[in-house]
Order: structure tokens, then sequence, then C-alpha cells
């Protein structure tokens, strides 16, 4: 056990922190997401009141991100242009976003406005990400089924495309995405990122990488390095934020750091081997999980009572949840070295797996 | 200096630097060093706090990145058997 002098009468699992450190590191290096939404109630769990929590996984996530960053750099999946233009969106967004935490925790209302927003927005991400995974991996693998050798290609969703049409100026060319899209449209995604970065503490990764993949139409793998790169700085600016607030505990975001920069490698190798289609699937299912065990500890928040079952619930299904993700990104990783190594797989796994060297398409 | 051995310098240098990095984290936790940079926070040291925590979270990022990434190239170099 660790005790922060900073949070008096608290004794943090030190290893609760490692395991928490590099299960969101895998998740991050694998789907984009800063992996806040997993460590911010984790924390809270764990002990942590919300606004250190969310000050304290806000630091985190900058250093995290920049783990990744240098890891999906290397893969070819950053966009720093797209990043660099999302940034300055963000940044106000933030901004907002801890003016109203604060006043949340002035009313001593934290912990209920950042359970309650965090729930309706993970839901509504998560359904909406789950879903159309499901309804592309069924689509591929009734094309991989008619004996397609690779999967047909896509150019960005049907809203994404729309939205690119609009000729709303100044309209940004970015090469190495593929895409032209109004400035507008980029900015807008970017502020409420941001807004909702500053209130619940997270990177803004699984409300980023939905958004660059739905509304601006990037490639999934594009999606998951650019979004990293832009989270170093709207975290860093968070971070900075929640620190003048005296919301940081920079030990317990250190320890954590030191666990995810392993998961991310992992995370983020295993991304060479799968479509993008797997990238959104574990994402989605990972969100929806999170939302459950935010509703169970928002609810046992407020009732007047603790109840056991619902404290305990919350932290089962949440921890469950990253573990989940986990084990399914280590078994596509399997599945994958078992079929290019000529070993039979089974047969509903093999629309999640890319095809060859890199995995290009969506 | 071959390829590989570059690569290998190169990553023992950034492995002493994030160790040196921690000893220095949890050193500064031990000693109470953490908590009388958390006490300034709302003083007129409030920006020694702000530029620490970044620029802690700043570097040790950095060199775990780095890190990790050296390893990564190691490792594929010994996969691929280069010289």
């Amino acid at each position: 056990m660790i005790t922060f002098p900073a949070l008096s009468g608290v004794e943090i699992n030190v290893f609760l922190l490692v395991f928490i450190g590099l299960g969101a590191g895998i998740l991050s290096g694998f789907s984009g997401v800063g992996g806040s939404f997993v460590v911010t109630p984790a924390l809270i769990i764990i002990g942590f009141p919300a606004n250190y929590a969310v000050g304290t996984s806000l630091a985190w996530v900058m250093g995290n991100a920049i783990v990744g960053t240098f890891r999906h750099r290397k893969l070819g999946n950053v966009d720093m242009k797209l990043g660099l233009v999302i940034i300055v969106a963000v940044m106000g967004g933030v901004e907002i976003g801890v003016r109203i935490i604060n006043r949340a925790t002035a009313a001593g209302m934290a912990n209920e406005v950042v359970l309650s927003i965090s729930t309706c927005v993970l839901l509504i991400v998560g359904t909406y990400t789950l879903l159309e995974s499901i309804r592309r991996k069924r689509y591929l693998d009734r094309a991989l089924a008619q004996g397609a050798k690779s999967a047909p290609e896509t150019n960005g969703t049907s809203l994404s495309r729309k939205l690119q049409s609009i000729y709303l100026p100044p309209r940004i060319h970015f090469a190495r995405s593929g895409i032209t899209i109004s400035l507008w449209i980029i900015l807008a995604a970017g502020f409420i990122t941001g807004m909702i970065v500053g209130i619940i503490g997270v990177g803004g990764g699984f409300i980023m990488v939905p958004s660059l993949v739905y509304l601006i139409g990037l490639p999934s793998f594009m999606a998951v390095g650019t979004d990293l790169f832009q989270i170093i700085f709207s975290a860093a600016f968070g971070s900075i934020r929640h620190t003048m607030s005296g919301n940081v505990i920079i030990f317990a975001s250190l320890i954590m750091l030191i666990a995810s920069s392993v998961g991310v490698q992992f995370g983020a190798l295993v991304t060479r081997y799968v479509r993008g289609v797997s990238v959104r699937f574990v994402l989605g299912l990972t969100i929806v999980i999170a939302a459950v065990g935010a509703i169970l500890k928002l609810a046992n928040t407020l009732v007047t009572t603790t109840t056991v079952g619902l404290e305990i619930g919350s932290i089962v299904v949440i921890f469950s949840g990253m573990g989940i993700a986990i084990v399914i990104i280590a078994l596509l990783f399997i599945m994958a070295l078992r079929s290019r190594s000529g070993h039979s797989i089974p047969p509903f796994i093999k629309a999640f797996l890319a095809t060859g060297g890199s995995p290009a398409e969506k | 200096m071959s390829e590989k051995i570059k690569v290998l310098v190169q990553a023992t240098i950034l492995f002493i630097i994030t160790v040196l990095l921690i000893w220095h984290a949890v050193n500064w936790h031990v000693t109470g060093m953490h908590l009388q940079m958390f006490d300034w926070i709302g003083t007129d040291k409030t920006y020694i706090a702000v530029l620490y925590n970044l620029g802690l979270m700043l570097v040790t990022g950095m060199a775990l990145g780095f890190l990790t990434d050296r390893i990564a190239t190691l490792l594929s170099h010994g996969k691929r058997g280069d010289k």
C-alpha cells in the first residue's frame, strides 16, 4: 500500500495502480484512446476523490500519449497537420470544461457531475461504435465467404462523405490522411471533445477516434495515431489547469505511466495484424462496459446509503471491462500469428485480421 | 560503429535516464518534496508545481517513448539477423 500525503487518510494499493496503467496502456496503444475513460473511474473506485482522479488521470494521459505517438508515428499512423488543427479547438473546450468541474467541486457535486456526464457520453458513443463495427464485420464475413481475397475498400462512412462534401470555406486538404474537409467541422468536433475532456478528465480519445472515423472519414489506424498526437496537447493543457487547481497527484501518474509504456507497445504492435474494424469493435465494447460500471457507481453515489453490491458491482464491471478488452486484443494477436504461419483459425475471426503485411483498409 | 551497436548504446543511455527519473520521483515522494510543492499551489510559487508536473510527464514520456522504440528496433534487428 502507498499513501499520498496530499490525500490524507487514503491508502492506495500500488499494484492496482500498476494494473490500471498497464491495461490502459494496452487499450491506448491499440485503439487510440487516452485510456482515462477507464482510468478516471478506476481511480475513483480505488479511493481517489473525483477531482484528484480527473487531474491525476490527465497528467498520466499526457505522458502515455507521448509514448504512444512515438510508436504510431513509426507505423505511419500520425497526421500531424490534422492533429495540430484539432488541438486549437480542443484547448478552448478544455478550458470551459475545467471551469465547470471546479464549480461542481465547490458545490460538493463533483462525483455526481463527472459520473453522470461520463455515463451518458460513454453509452452513446460506445453503442454506436459497437453496432457499426458489428455491421462492418458481417459485411466482411459475407465478402470473404464469397471468396474475396482482401476486404473491399471503403472511403469513409456515408456521413463522413457527406460532411466532406459540404462547401464551407476554408477547406483544408490533409495529404497524409487523404481527405479534404471544412475547417469548421474539424473545429466543432475538437471543441466538443475538449469540453468533455475538461469536465470528466479523459483524454477525449474515446470521443475523438470515433469522430475522426465516422465524421471526418479517416482510416481507423490513422485516427488512432493522430488522436494520440493531439491528446498530448489537450491533456497537457488540462493537466496544467488541474495542477493549478491542486487536483494532480504526480507520483501516482508516474507509477501508471511506467506501467502503461509497456502496454502501449504491445497494443500498437497488434494493430499491424488486424483490420480497422477490430479497433472499433474493441473500442465500442470497452466503452459500453465502462458505461455500465459508471452507471452502477453513479447509482451508488445517488442512493442515500452506501450499497455494498453496487460498489462491488461497479469495481467488478470496470476492471472486467478492461480485462475483457485486453484478452480480446491478445487473442487477436495470437490468431493473427497462427493464420500467418498457416494454422487454421475460427472462421468468424478472419474478418478481424489483416491479410498479408499491413492493415490498410478500414 | 554498426547500426545495431548504435541502437544498443542509445537504448542503454535512455534506460539510465529513465532509472534516474524514477529514482528522483521516488526520492522526492519519500522526502516530502512533492507534498511541499503541492502546498505551493495557490501561492506565488504555483508556477513551480505546474512546470515540475508538466516537465516530469513530458521528459518521462519522451524517455520511455524513445527507450521502447529503441528496444523494438533492437528486437527487429535480431529477428532479421542484421549485422
